[in-house]
């Protein structure tokens, strides 16, 4: 797994490397998020194209910032996404956040 | 010398120069009705003319003849007037005058040859020039050229001839003598002659002319023989000679002196009286008289001798009397001696020719080619045979030794040379073998021979030998020693297979190491079960780099050790194809490897049903190469007919399922039978067959009895068919498991920390590796087990790290099953809140209410990897991953 910081001043966005996102790789994702946000509210990107397996922490992560996003007037969304990763959002409702629903 | 010129003259030329000198008889014809004066004057000139002249009428009768003609024939006018012309034509075949009138009135005819017969007999050719006389009598006026000189001189020209003829192309002595005989017989004007040649002791005719046959018959042998053909002797020893002939024979003994001439001819021109003054005086010894009593007056015999011995007698008869005098008998003996010495060199000949044919019959037979050396000049002749063999055409051979030195394998110039030039000195004979580069770059091996011919000094003149080409039989020889060596390694392979073999049984099975069985095939009644795979410190047996199983289903046609020899033949073959798997894992180019070996090197006479396969254990797929023309028939269970099935290009065996695939895919149901059956060899039907009987249960119980530890095995079986060979005699019937292939792990162990999860993973991850899970079906199984194993850390302890969370796991090929038992209360898994509820998710978000949010999503995970239970009190799950079935793409390019 690798995560990539592609983060600009107008966008905190995330690329993440792997066939599978679990809850180890969330926390570090968790934690270099709440960096950039500390600095400056802007709409969080993750890039999860090769991702095909993704457990629940991982799910919760995404809510969680979904929710704070939500709170300060910005938004989260997964710009990229396999197939099996899209599937599985739109089963558990969360489809929301891909960017091209 | 103006005769001789004359008789050599061509007759064509003859007749113009007659034209020129003769009367035309247009011109000088004379006229019946002419006065006096003129006839008198036309008689003087036809008697001054010296062709003959006739008058004839109509019917051929005479009118008139002139004396020339009478003079010819020894017929006087008077004889012939009024006589017919068909009185005196010779009947040979050619037409007659009378035959002729017709077109001579016409005009048509005016030249022509007859032959005549004069008044003493004597045969006439002439050449007659005929012209209608128009007045109302119709006569004819013939003037005649007596061209018999001319004929009898063509004649003897054929027959000399022939006689060059018979002795040039060497026909043999009969031939020659023959053609001798005829010349005598033409030139001499005699009845019959005859030789005859001494064979053994006696002397049979050899050639005949004119004799009757039943003459022949009657006086074929001299010697007199008495009762039973046994042969009289002389107080000599020598045989007793009949006749006159005898007589001569023995050179004028035999009481007949005074009969023959000084050099022992016998001849007479009146045998009747000869013999009845003779019988007055006493006959010789054996006198038959035959020949007085068929009528013969003129008698010759005459010994015909060679280097003073008599080898034969050459006899003359004619009935006419006095037609010898001593200058002919001269003339006779003389021909004689020619006879004798053609008989010898005819004989010579022929005993060379038929010593040139035998000897061209062993060159051509040993294919040998001749070549000879002229040593001073270098200048070289070439045999035909020899040109083949060197591959040259005659424009390409210089005709000098340099031909050979040139032709020698660079290899072998030097050697030959020397060898050559040991020859022409004398020191060593030139019997050796070289090598020769021919200019279309073929190789061929010479076996030579020579001698050599030397002057009265010594030095080298010629040198003769001969070439044989012995490639071919070097090959042989090379492939016969070959062959030797390949069926000593052959033996050595097969005796060491057989004590590898026989000491082969199934291992004791501690783990898992079912890894082949091979049954000799002895006691298989001829079938061969052969199926080996890697087996890590398994020494001495087959191993193959992946975990992939080989298998050899054949039905041999032999017993004992010529079999096992095949066997050794088909082991030492799959070996040396098994690095294709190392090499890509390339199952369908080892396949069509061993397939395309197996039709080369003929194994179908030793194994006419032959069934290769590699299970891919993995990917629970047999691979099949039906190398023999196998073909396999489908039966469904409970039917009576066969399906064939020919586009079938693998099976696949599942404790399940089973299913053959490719373009004629069919799932097998229990019961269901596959045959492959060779579609050549058998001649029965029912000995084609090797049956692969598909059972997809009852399994354990078959296997059972052959396991040491039947328990510990059949767990860990996963994939197995079972193969019953029944044989064709009784007490071959086979059944035997197959192929049972499957490692298994069994793993338990307990966590109490979330931090220990992540062990676990890693645990899992390698065992599944290990089986052949891909790095995709593993990661599910993960998924699922860090859910279930969080949930009951943190659910089902409430993160009490006393407590543990046991965990087994059981991972095959096919399948994980993963058991989670905590300590905790347990809990009633329906109950739990389901996360694809849009309109709580939706609301929860609004709310902010994360740990609800997120509540049942960990079983949501587990469930969606794999197949999730509970126990009934709510504190065991059983999560069951169980791999995808394979993709079976088999395709053309697999077996091409």
């Amino acid at each position: 797994m690798v995560i990539t910081d592609l983060t600009t001043d107008a966008l905190i966005r995330i690329r993440v490397e792997g066939i599978s996102l679990r809850k180890e790789t969330t926390q570090e994702i968790k934690e270099v998020v709440k960096a950039h946000l500390a600095k400056k509210a802007r709409d969080i990107s993750f890039d999860l194209q090769s991702v095909q397996f993704i457990d629940s922490m991982s799910i919760g992560m995404l809510l969680y910032f979904a929710h704070l996003q939500k709170r300060s007037g910005h938004r989260v969304r997964i710009e990229a996404a396999s197939a099996e990763l899209k599937s599985l959002l739109r089963t558990i409702a969360l489809d929301f956040l891909l960017h091209d629903p | 010398m103006k005769k001789s010129e004359d008789r050599a003259d061509p007759p064509r030329k003859r007749r113009n120069r007659r034209s020129e000198t003769a009367t035309p008889p247009q011109q000088t014809a004379p006229t019946p009705s002419a006065g006096g004066s003129v006839e008198l004057k036309t008689r003087a000139l036809l008697e001054a003319t010296l062709d003959g002249f006739w008058v004839v009428d109509r019917n051929g009768r005479f009118v008139e003849v002139n004396e020339v003609y009478c003079a010819m024939s020894g017929y006087s006018r008077d004889d012939l007037l009024g006589r017919s012309i068909a009185d005196i034509e010779v009947a040979d075949g050619q037409a007659g005058f009378l035959t002729r009138m017709v077109p001579i009135l016409d005009g048509r005819e005016t030249r022509f040859e007859q032959r005549h017969r004069g008044k003493d007999g004597r045969i006439l050719d002439l050449e007659l020039s005929a012209r209608p006389e128009g007045g109302s009598e119709g006569l004819i006026y013939v003037f005649l050229h007596d061209i018999t000189r001319q004929r009898l001189s063509e004649r003897l020209l054929k027959l000399h001839a022939r006689i060059l003829a018979a002795l040039n192309a060497g026909g043999g002595d009969r031939k020659v003598i023959s053609e001798i005989l005829r010349w005598i017989q033409f030139k001499l004007d005699l009845e019959s002659l005859a030789v005859r040649l001494r064979e053994g002791e006696d002397y049979p005719f050899f050639v005949t002319l004119g004799l009757d046959k039943s003459f022949v018959l009657q006086e074929r042998g001299l010697c007199i023989r008495g009762p039973g053909g046994r042969m009289m002797r002389r107080e000599n020893g020598g045989p007793v000679h009949e006749c006159l002939c005898g007589a001569v024979l023995e050179g004028g003994g035999a009481g007949v002196p005074g009969l023959l001439s000084p050099t022992g001819t016998f001849w007479t021109n009146r045998l009747p009286e000869e013999v009845a003054r003779r019988t007055s005086e006493g006959l010789p010894t054996g006198f038959r008289g035959h020949c007085a009593r068929v009528g013969f007056q003129s008698l010759a015999l005459l010994a015909v001798h060679s280097g003073g011995e008599t080898i034969g007698l050459l006899q003359i008869h004619d009935r006419r009397p006095d037609r010898f005098h001593p200058e002919m008998i001269s003339a006779l003996e003389r021909i004689t001696e020619s006879i004798g010495t053609a008989v010898v060199r005819s004989r010579a000949e022929g005993a060379l020719r038929e010593t040139s044919k035998r000897l061209g019959l062993a060159v051509r037979s040993g294919k040998l080619a001749v070549w000879d050396w002229d040593v001073p000049s270098g200048g070289m002749i070439w045999d035909e045979r020899m040109l083949e063999i060197y591959g040259l055409g005659g424009a390409d051979f210089t005709k000098t030794v340099g031909a050979w030195q040139r032709a020698l394998h660079p290899e072998d110039a030097a050697r030959a040379n020397a060898e050559c030039q040991a020859a022409l000195l004398g020191t060593a004979p030139f019997d050796t073998e070289f090598r020769i580069l021919r200019p279309d770059g073929a190789v061929r091996v010479i076996k030579a021979d020579a001698m050599v011919e030397r002057d009265e000094v010594g030095a080298p003149l010629r040198m003769i030998g001969v070439n044989r080409d012995v490639t071919e039989s070097h090959r042989q020889a090379a492939e016969i020693q070959a062959g030797l060596r390949r069926q000593q390694e052959s033996l050595l392979r097969a005796q060491s297979f057989q004590r590898r073999l026989n000491t082969y049984r199934l291992p004791s099975f501690p783990g898992i190491e079912l890894r082949g069985l091979y049954v000799p095939c002895q006691e298989l009644g001829g079938d061969l079960l052969l199926a080996y795979r890697n087996a890590s410190g398994d020494e001495g047996r087959f191993e193959s780099p992946t975990d992939k199983l080989v298998i050899l289903l054949g039905d041999c046609t032999g017993h004992g050790l010529e079999t096992s020899i095949y066997a050794a033949h088909l082991v030492t073959l799959i070996e040396s194809f098994l690095p294709l798997f190392s090499n890509g894992n390339d199952t369908a180019r080892f396949l069509s490897g061993v397939n395309r070996r197996i039709a080369q090197l003929g194994f179908e006479d030793q194994f006419p049903t032959l069934f290769v396969g590699v299970l891919d254990v993995p990917n629970r797929v047999l691979h099949y190469s039906n190398a023999n023309g196998v073909l396999p028939f489908h039966r469904q269970a409970g039917r009576a007919s066969w399906t064939e099935l020919p586009a079938v290009e693998g099976l696949h065996l599942g404790f399940d399922e089973a299913t053959v695939f490719g373009r004629g895919e069919r799932k097998l149901e229990e019961g269901d039978t596959l045959i492959f059956c060779s579609d050549a060899w058998f001649e029965r039907e029912e000995d084609c067959r090797l049956p692969v009987e598909v059972r997809l249960a009852g399994l354990r119980e078959d296997l059972a009895g052959h396991f040491s530890d039947p328990g510990a095995t059949v767990d860990r079986i996963g994939h197995l068919a079972r193969a019953r060979f029944p044989g064709r005699n009784p007490g071959d019937d086979l059944t035997l498991l197959s192929l049972a292939v499957h490692p298994a792990e069994d793993l338990s162990w307990e966590i109490r920390r979330s931090c220990e999860v992540a062990e676990s993973e890693k645990r899992l991850r390698a065992c599944l590796t290990g089986l052949g899970w891909a790095p995709e079906e593993i990661e599910g199984v993960l998924i699922g087990f860090a859910e279930l194993a969080d949930n009951a850390l943190h659910h089902g302890h409430g993160g009490d790290s006393n407590l543990a969370v046991k965990i087994h796991a059981h991972l095959d090929c096919e399948r994980a099953v993963l058991r989670l038992r905590d300590e905790g209360p347990g809990f009633e898994y329906t109950d739990v809140a389901d996360p694809r509820d849009g309109d709580r998710v939706k609301a929860l978000l609004e709310s902010g209410d994360l740990q609800n949010l997120c509540h049942g999503r960990g079983l949501f995970m587990a469930r969606r990897y794999g197949e999730l239970s509970y126990n009934s009190a709510g504190n065991e799950a059983t999560f069951v991953c169980t791999r995808p079935q394979p993709t079976l793409l088999f395709s053309e390019q697999v077996f091409p």
